[in-house]
């Protein structure tokens, strides 16, 4: 600078200068200072609230586990409470009579419904249909895994201690063991008992240590089922943000001045050093969902879908010199041996999303669902630049906080039959309002389009 | 103040303690609200962006890293501040839409200034905006018209010009208006 006599007697005096600020400054700035950050309430909020639904989802799975209840919608399956109940004894249909502790059945069963009979009867059925398996397990293990049935198997479900007599005199406890025929070593686990005296009838038997579902039904009809109650499961997709005033960012492109707070200042005069301006547009980059949920079935192929979504968008800018203090820079560089430097614009939202799924193909191999729905979102921090006169600064005041959101993708299912099917698919997330109203975000509205994971934890009863 | 006095004080500010906060303001203030008063037109916007710019050191007192002196960087928060206070308030935002003049003479008046602190500061404060700025920021602040042009989003050309017509009508005015007719008044509304 120019260090004439002037400039340093006003520099100089100017340095003298102090004024004292009203009291009130103070009280302002220590209000300020002490008050809690919104944008950690958010955050700890939400750390709650995914901390919870883990645990919840946790608590429900263990639950599960120890579940004694077996299903009595389900037909072919000898409840070891029913045969004891006095209903069950005179019920003809059902063909169990209770013996103190041990209870008797006859083996004769067509398409699922248990009848009283005898082995002629059965060895008639067995001639055209394969024949009937006996599946024994411990109730404490039922409904935990699914495995293949015919549907004339009969399925027992045994509580510890008690024990299921055979017509052919044989009787067979909860861990599946023919008692005084054959040593349980000698039985298969998982498949059908060999030797045993009766050929019509294979006996099944189940590992106990290992938790199980049985059931004739399709994996599908038992996810039905037991989606009656609340499923909990978690999401993660990955993909682009999209920032555009069309549909999935498309369109909206602004001038320089459409997109400035102000028009920038004109660069005339006498120039010694000409700046190199940049485009101060937003360039789109990476975003990422990643939440929490739970689904309940509403109709035959239709499940609500409620939950919490972290969601996170970025953009990138060229910037040039800092400027000193925070996120202050230039679009300028102004010097060829400078560059510019690139700034991610960040935006984190907490999202509350009502989701719709439809289940489609479900007798196909390939499960197919169709999910729309959409999101309340709120922003609870972001570093993003607005542009000013050549000059780049960070002011989240601008932004519309609350957005809504359209939602939905389709997605295919793996490992449909274990316990944590896994659906993936593309994935898409518009942003109905503007982002704010000027500046480089006006007008325009964030979208993603990437792809989505799901993992719901099936809840079987 | 010592280099390691500041030191203790940022480190207990650092902590939350309450009384090392308000003595780190009740230190800086006075000098940071005549910088604030120097960039406005009255001293409730000063106080504003006092106010703005003291809750902003406190939220990035971490970045301070005790390489320079604690004053002159929150005094670079002040005068950042203030230009931001400037380009977001409609009140003072047209002045700040710089035209571009050619610079045709540079005046090599240097004449002593016999005004005291407070005068002197009252006269800067009666020029334009756009000239109060680039003054302030290049007299002194002493940033270059290069580092003006990129804090401003103008040429430093621009800068150039407006800074030597703001110095030739502040020469003006300290030669030919006595500060009585200028009626500035010092103080709070």
């Amino acid at each position: 600078m120019d260090e004439n006599k002037f400039e340093k007697q006003v520099r100089q005096k100017m340095d003298e200068l102090k004024i004292q600020p009203a009291e009130s400054v103070w009280e302002n700035v220590e209000k300020r200072i002490q008050k809690k950050d919104p944008r950690k309430r958010f955050v700890w909020l939400f750390a709650a609230l995914f901390l919870g639904l883990m645990v919840g989802g946790f608590y429900l799975s263990v639950q599960n586990k120890h579940s004694a209840n077996p299903n009595p919608d389900t037909q072919n399956i000898i409840d070891g409470n029913d045969v004891s109940s006095p209903g069950a004894k005179n019920d003809t249909k059902n063909s169990v009579r209770e013996e103190g502790k041990k209870s008797t059945i006859d083996l004769a069963k067509n398409n699922g419904n248990i009848v009283k009979g005898n082995q002629d009867k059965l060895k008639e059925s067995s001639k055209n249909n394969p024949a009937p398996r006996l599946i024994v397990m411990s109730k404490n293990y039922q409904y935990k895994k699914i495995i293949e049935t015919e549907s004339n198997d009969i399925i027992a479900a045994l509580d510890d201690g008690e024990t299921l007599k055979l017509s052919n005199g044989k009787s067979v406890n909860s861990t599946g063991v023919l008692e005084n025929t054959l040593p349980a070593k000698e039985l298969n686990i998982g498949q059908p008992a060999k030797n045993f005296e009766d050929s019509s009838l294979n006996i099944l038997i189940e590992k106990r240590t290992e938790p199980e579902i049985v059931s004739n039904k399709s994996p599908t009809e038992v996810l039905k089922k037991s989606s009656k109650k609340w499923l909990l499961g978690f999401n993660f997709s990955v993909g682009k943000t999209q920032l555009g005033a069309g549909l999935l960012g498309i369109g909206g492109e602004k001038s320089l001045a459409d997109m400035s707070l102000n028009s920038p200042g004109n660069s005339g005069g006498p120039i010694t050093n000409p700046p190199v301006y940049k485009d101060p547009t937003p360039r789109n980059d990476l975003a990422l969902i990643v939440g929490v949920s739970a689904q309940k079935k509403i109709s035959k192929n239709t499940s609500l879908v409620l939950g919490i979504n972290y969601k996170y968008f970025s953009t990138l800018n060229d910037v040039g010199s800092w400027l000193g203090y925070g996120n202050y820079y230039s679009n300028q560089f102004v010097t060829s041996s400078q560059s510019f430097l690139v700034h991610r614009n960040n935006f984190h939202f907490l999202e509350a999303p009502v989701l719709f799924k439809i289940e489609t193909r479900q007798n196909k191999k390939l499960h197919l669902n169709v999910v729309v729905g959409a999101g309340l979102s709120r922003l609870l921090s972001s570093n993003s630049l607005q542009y000013q006169q050549g000059m780049f600064f960070n002011d989240n005041s601008f932004f519309n906080k609350t957005q809504i959101a359209l939602e939905g993708g389709v997605s295919a299912i793996l490992f449909s039959k274990k316990s944590y099917p896994v659906s993936i698919g593309p994935y898409v997330n518009y942003g109905l309002n503007n982002l704010t109203g000027k500046g480089l975000y006006g007008g325009k509205h964030l979208g993603f389009i990437g792809i989505r994971t799901e993992v719901f934890f099936k809840n079987k009863k | 103040m010592q280099k390691e006095d500041s030191y203790h004080l940022v480190k207990d500010c650092l902590k939350g303690k309450r009384e090392a906060q308000r003595g780190l303001y009740e230190l800086f203030s006075p000098t940071m609200l005549a910088v604030c008063f120097r960039y406005t037109k009255n001293m409730d916007d000063a106080e504003n962006i006092l106010q703005d710019g003291f809750v902003k050191v406190f939220n990035n007192l971490h970045q301070f890293r005790g390489e320079g002196e604690l004053g002159a960087w929150i005094r670079r928060i002040m005068v950042n501040t203030s230009l931001t206070y400037l380009k977001m308030n409609r009140k003072y935002q047209h002045d700040m839409l710089f035209e571009d003049t050619p610079l045709h003479s540079v005046s090599t008046d240097d004449p002593e200034v016999a005004l005291n602190a407070k005068e002197l500061s009252e006269l800067i404060r009666q020029l334009p905006t756009g000239f109060q700025t680039v003054f302030n920021l290049h007299a002194v602040e002493g940033y270059s018209h290069v580092e003006i042009g990129a804090m401003l989003g103008i040429s430093d050309g621009t800068s150039r010009s407006q800074y030597y017509r703001a110095r030739a009508l502040l020469i003006d005015w300290m030669d030919k208006i006595s500060l009585k007719e200028i009626g500035g008044q010092y103080g709070r509304k």
